[in-house]
């Protein structure tokens, strides 16, 4: 079973009253344990593609099955609790809560859907293993590039997701950090973790086990071969 | 809000206070005091007027007078007690219906001739002596708050007061003649109509004796009107200020829905449910509407109890503070309605958020 499969997925959009499709009858899948990443230019789709994937837009017409699940039928509850347990996301650019330490952005996906787990532990294990243990009492405001990026990877880790959705995930991160969030990347696809970003960094495709290209929301023909593996 | 509650129902109460002591159906003064009768009896402003003695017995004659009781107003010049000249009236134990009936819960016998009774905000402990133009006088008790005139007020007997003026110096209390009092109170047997009694006795009396007559209830509800001007006015300064402070909690909530786009964006991402994102902005606004609320109560209560006084005056009304229960009821209810106006406030971002596309709200945020 494929962590990932979307199927002939279309999201409509309305400009100015003419419909416009940024997404446009996409197929493709992400096995488990698989880094998958989405290249294109700005405006081809990739994060409209992202964010049909977490469920937090719905498509026009086609389905996302996620983990086995069906997204498209589910209430805002059960996606929400969904995406809360199974989905990890990285959004774009900086995405801290600039007046939490830490340890707290880390832990708060858990105050969305608490569950009885030792969260403080769990917490404390992410930032140790993405070597940020010693910033948990520290603010956003005193965190390079690369550190924000690594609390936000540890706060998408936070409920062990089988799925890690990455938008630009080594967008504006020096050389260092690229291939050090790419490592960690690497590093949770071996736990069986299916990852799926977009990105413009060459060494993020390099590091890909595939490819998707994206254009004017549709794949492009040399995708079109993938569509045979869809399960 | 609380504040113009506050004194709105201080006030109110200081009237059912005044209303309830006043006990006379008429007062009877000298012609234009009536308006000074009125300031001692609601203000404690101190006033000396006569008019002769032997007016009260002709008066009690008069069928359907039940009881007539005569005062005798004076203003100290000065008193041990106090910087400021204060109010001292004399009644006659005997005849007495108005004084007596109130105070009784103080003194339960009449004052010895050495001793007199003082006012709630008169100072002395019962016991001490208090001089009053050059005499010592014995404090045999304090009546409590009224709220009105009264709180400033030193009584004692008429025969008290007598003797007192025989001993002082001519001119030290006005023209005063033997035998003269300042008001005389007057209940009539139940039937008797207020207006044609008032008429009877300007009739009878008024150019020999240069009269005035107060109609008890004409005072009061006199004074009631002057509350409801000052309720209304209260109210509608009350409305805008309550509007207003709606209107910038919606303007306040609106803009910082605008400002938060990419962290309910992002909370959204992870995991939060339209209903929780909702229940944030409806939890701040709780939030802020309590706070505010307690503020705005503490504020009210540090602006008007130290004047209270000063309102009062100003507004020539008697004031009698409400009880701390009504006060905390009328705090209460105005904290749970800065809560609702908070939360009616931010009704419409919580609703906006929970129903809005979270993909655009998290880019619409970056």
């Amino acid at each position: 079973m494929n962590a990932i499969s979307v199927q002939n997925v279309t999201k409509e959009y309305h400009r100015a009253g003419t419909p416009f499709h940024a997404v446009d009858a996409v197929s493709f899948y992400v096995g488990k344990g698989e880094m998958v990443g989405v290249v294109g230019r700005s405006g081809s789709g990739k994060s409209t593609l992202l964010n049909l994937v977490a469920g937090l837009l719905r498509p026009t017409s086609g389905s996302v099955v996620v983990d086995g699940v069906d997204i498209g039928g589910l209430s805002d509850e059960k996606m929400c609790l969904l995406r809360n347990r199974r989905i990890g996301y990285l959004p774009q650019g900086h995405s801290l809560i600039a007046n939490l330490t830490v340890f707290d952005n880390v832990r708060l996906p858990h105050f969305f859907a608490p569950r009885d787990r030792n969260v403080d532990g769990r917490t404390e294990f992410l930032l140790d293993e993405l070597a940020i243990g010693h910033l948990a009492k520290s603010y956003p405001a005193h965190l390079s590039g690369g550190e924000m990026r690594r609390v936000a990877i540890a706060r998408a880790m936070m409920n062990s997701p089988t799925i890690l959705l990455a938008d630009e995930p080594t967008g504006d991160l020096d050389m260092e950090n690229i291939l050090a969030v790419l490592d960690i990347f690497a590093s949770l696809a071996n736990k069986g973790v299916a990852i799926l970003y977009s990105t413009h960094e060459e060494e993020a495709v390099e590091r890909a086990d595939r490819v998707l290209q994206m254009a004017s929301g549709r794949l492009t023909e040399r995708m079109a071969a993938e569509m045979s593996h869809v399960g | 809000m609380f504040g113009g509650a506050l004194l709105t129902e201080s006030v109110r109460n200081g009237i059912d206070s005044l209303s309830r002591r006043l006990g006379a159906d008429i007062l009877v003064v000298p012609h234009g005091y009536d308006k000074k009768l009125q300031a001692a009896l609601l203000r404690g402003e101190p006033s000396t007027f006569y008019i002769k003695g032997d007016l009260t017995e002709k008066i009690r004659s008069l069928p359907g007078v039940q009881k007539a009781a005569p005062q005798l107003y004076l203003a100290t010049l000065n008193a041990s007690c106090c910087t400021v000249p204060i109010q001292l009236i004399a009644y006659d134990p005997e005849s007495d219906f108005v004084i007596k009936p109130w105070a009784a819960s103080a003194l339960t016998r009449p004052p010895e001739d050495d001793e007199i009774v003082v006012g709630s905000s008169i100072i002395g402990d019962v016991g001490n002596e208090l001089s009053l133009f050059g005499q010592r006088f014995k404090i045999a008790a304090r009546l409590d708050r009224t709220g009105m005139g009264f709180d400033t007020t030193v009584f004692m007997t008429m025969r008290n007061a007598r003797k007192m003026l025989r001993a002082v110096q001519e001119g030290a209390v006005g023209n005063y003649q033997p035998g003269a009092v300042s008001s005389i109170m007057l209940g009539v047997e139940p039937g008797v109509d207020l207006k044609n009694m008032a008429n009877s006795i300007l009739q009878r009396f008024a150019l020999d004796y240069n009269l005035d007559i107060v109609v008890s209830k004409n005072m009061i509800s006199d004074i009631a009107k002057k509350l409801s001007n000052m309720s209304y006015l209260v109210y509608i300064v009350s409305g805008a200020f309550w509007l207003a402070s709606a209107g910038i909690l919606f303007l306040f909530f609106t803009l910082l829905l605008h400002e938060r786009q990419r962290e309910f964006g992002l909370f959204r991402i992870l995991g939060a449910t339209r209903k929780k994102l909702a229940g944030i902005v409806l939890y701040e606004a709780l939030g802020v509407g309590l706070v505010g609320g307690v503020a705005g109560v503490a504020a009210a209560i540090g602006l008007t109890l130290p004047f209270h006084k000063h309102v009062s005056l100003t507004l020539g009304l008697p004031y009698m503070s409400v009880s701390f229960g009504v006060a905390a009821a009328l705090g209460l209810a105005c904290i749970v309605l800065s809560i609702g106006t908070g939360l009616a406030a931010s009704l419409y971002s919580a609703l906006k958020i929970g129903a809005g596309d979270s993909y655009l709200t998290l880019r619409r945020g970056e």
